[in-house]
């Protein structure tokens, strides 16, 4: 123990000088000083991966060398074929950050997962004289596959309904879109979308069946107002 | 409890207006006498919570509003963080929105506030106390002073009493007024500075009685005083001081709730008038004795719930509302305190439990808008006044030690090692 004499109080300290006033401290009368009273200070300053900042580095020079070598070379061949590369590169980022380090759980990351190999396959066949084999075949079986995927999961995990519940909600509205756009004419082959279709709607009724009131639940926790 | 809730009235605001330097976390320790066995507090934490379903939650997004669902995993114990009161990750914290911390003789725990308020939080940390001095071999009677597992957990524990108290024939109007803010140097990487002064009970009622005022009325105007002598530390504006006191409402209104249950009253003092300390403590006296009042407590639940009441708000998506708060309490919230004093009274533990116990310490932490703030408890006979200070400059701290110690009370000062920046 410590005392400081310009304030006129005792100090618990193992420092030199008055943490108030600075001034030096003179040793009070009782030495009774047990221990520091605060653990050490340390920065918290994060070091750089610069592993990391490199490919981020790399991802970032690909698409400005595409894309300038795109605009150049555009009167020549009349495709944005840089787009590919752009979607790409983002998919890597997105494989990277969200379905290898991502912070959700399975279901999400995987519904992340999906939606994005979707989008990346489209571009690749929409910019590739747009044979329709993404929207015709791919997107239904990646749909079919993520269902079963957390259909499996659950079962082998049902309390974790509640957290599944809104992957698999967002993956049974993904099995009805290729089926709507062959209503519309814009997929031209119907069986894989209907069999996306049909798992959609099975999955629906099998849920009500066996997990009707924890969905309930779930849906006045998540829309209570 | 298996099921979930809502978030009480005055926990909606803080999740969205909690970030790095704003971490809306306030910290409670116990120093025992010995030093602590790091493994029997781990078991002690993970019994003891389990009496506790209203802090056993983690925080979920829904669409219109946060929600409080069960949590299931082990809470962490943790070597304390020389960073106090510093946001930290939930994800990371098993999702609990507490954290548990030991060194050396010390417990303490830091709490987010949107989980409960400093009164429900001691109920928690005296629980684990005496659960830990139990399984350490002690024979301890609780004498009804703490929530074991013999005093089944009631309903009324996780009540909002906010919205229970509501009653609309107490509407009024009340206007917040800007205060004066702080012009300090922040510390990097959002250090804290920690003050505590300890000092003894008896002495500091003496002269609070003197003054014919309450403790908390007492050091209240010894802040405001002291912050007088600093003027270099604010803004050169013509506007007043206002020191922020919580108040606890369950010493008002008769309720056992485990959330958030305080409100505040705000005492407000022209500073640059250089007043003498007996007009200081005339003042804020008065402001403290007009607003701690039922009627005036109520008007202000009014106020609280109604906004959460309005059904255009309650239908705004949680995204947007998240903006709309962020943008209001920039507005608004902060604008109205240079400060907060916030004094939690006098810890009532058990006859056996006292011998273990050597203090008791509180602090709030602070942000960059109000960076100075004090947390006041005492135990037996032992007061600590704990400053929290987000910027470097101590000047108002030194001011107030001094002017306690120059009523010939005498303090006894720790600090978290301030020179650093």
């Amino acid at each position: 123990m410590k005392e400081c004499q310009a304030c006129k109080i005792l100090v618990n300290t193992e420092r030199k000088t008055c943490p108030l006033c600075f001034t030096i401290l003179k040793p009070a009368q009782e030495e009774t000083k047990e221990f520091n009273p605060y653990p050490k200070y340390q920065s918290k300053v994060v070091k750089y991966n610069y592993y990391y900042r490199g490919i981020v580095f790399l991802s970032i020079i690909a698409i400005l060398t595409s894309v300038i070598v795109n605009i150049i070379t555009y009167k020549e061949n009349k495709n944005l074929w840089s787009l590919v590369v752009i979607a790409g590169i983002s998919y890597f980022w997105i494989l990277l950050r969200s379905t290898i380090h991502g912070e959700g759980n399975i279901p999400r990351r995987l519904l992340t997962q999906m939606l994005m190999l979707a989008l990346l396959l489209f571009i690749i066949d929409y910019f590739n004289d747009f044979l329709r084999w993404s929207i015709n075949y791919v997107i239904p079986f990646l749909s079919i596959s993520l269902t079963l995927s957390i259909i499996s999961l659950l079962v082998g995990n049902t309390g974790k309904f509640k957290d599944y519940v809104s992957a698999l909600f967002a993956s049974i509205i993904s099995g009805f879109i290729p089926f709507v756009l062959w209503l519309f004419k814009i997929v031209k082959i119907l069986w894989p979308s209907l069999g996306a279709a049909t798992l959609s709607l099975v999955t629906i009724i099998g849920m009500f069946i066996f997990a009707g009131n924890q969905i309930k639940e779930e849906l006045k926790k998540r829309f209570h107002i | 409890m298996n099921k979930w809730y809502k978030l009480d009235n005055a926990a909606k605001v803080f999740p969205s207006v909690t970030s790095k330097r704003r971490s809306n976390l306030f910290r409670l320790a116990f120093i025992l006498k010995e030093e602590i066995v790091p493994e029997v507090l781990e078991k002690a934490l993970e019994y003891t919570i389990n009496r506790f379903p209203s802090m056993k939650v983690k925080i979920k997004k829904g669409l219109f509003w946060y929600y409080f669902e069960p949590n299931n995993e082990k809470p962490i114990l943790y070597e304390e963080d020389p960073y106090i009161c510093s946001k930290f990750n939930y994800k990371e914290n098993k999702n609990y929105l507490f954290k548990v911390n030991y060194y050396y003789k010390r417990i303490s725990i830091e709490v987010f506030h949107a989980l409960t308020d400093g009164a429900g939080a001691m109920e928690f940390l005296k629980a684990l106390v005496y659960n830990y001095l139990i399984m350490l071999g002690n024979k301890v009677d609780s004498e009804n002073l703490i929530l074991t597992d013999e005093i089944e957990n009631i309903k009324e524990e996780h009540q909002d009493s906010f919205l229970k108290n509501y009653n609309l024939r107490y509407k009024h109007k009340t206007k917040e007024k800007k205060a004066l803010q702080w012009k300090g140097t922040l510390y990097q990487e959002n250090w804290l500075a920690l003050v505590t002064g300890e000092l003894s009970v008896s002495a500091i009622k003496e002269v609070a009685y003197r003054y014919d005022a309450t403790i908390t009325e007492f050091i209240g105007a010894c802040v405001i005083y002291s912050a007088s002598k600093s003027l270099n530390l604010f803004e050169n504006k013509h506007k007043p001081f206002q020191l922020f006191v919580p108040v606890d409402l369950r010493r008002l209104f008769p309720s056992k709730t485990l959330r958030n249950f305080s409100l505040f009253v705000r005492s407000t003092v022209d500073i640059e008038k250089q007043l003498t300390f007996e007009e200081v403590i005339s003042i804020v006296k008065g402001n403290i004795r007009e607003e701690v009042q039922k009627d005036k407590m109520l008007s202000r639940i009014v106020k609280n719930v109604s906004i959460e009441k309005n059904i255009f708000l309650r239908l705004v998506p949680l995204v947007i509302k998240e903006i709309l708060l962020k943008v209001g309490y920039r507005i608004q919230g902060d604008k109205a305190n240079s400060s907060s004093l916030s004094n939690l009274g006098k810890v009532n533990l058990p006859k056996d439990m006292r011998p273990y116990i050597n203090r008791i310490e509180f602090c709030i932490g602070a942000s960059y808008r109000a960076p100075v703030n004090l947390g006041i408890v005492s135990f037996e006979e032992k007061l600590v006044i704990s400053f929290a200070s987000a910027i470097v400059e101590r000047d108002m701290i030194r001011e107030f030690f001094r002017l306690i110690s120059s009523f010939g009370i005498e303090v006894l000062i720790e600090t978290n090692e301030l020179e650093v920046f």
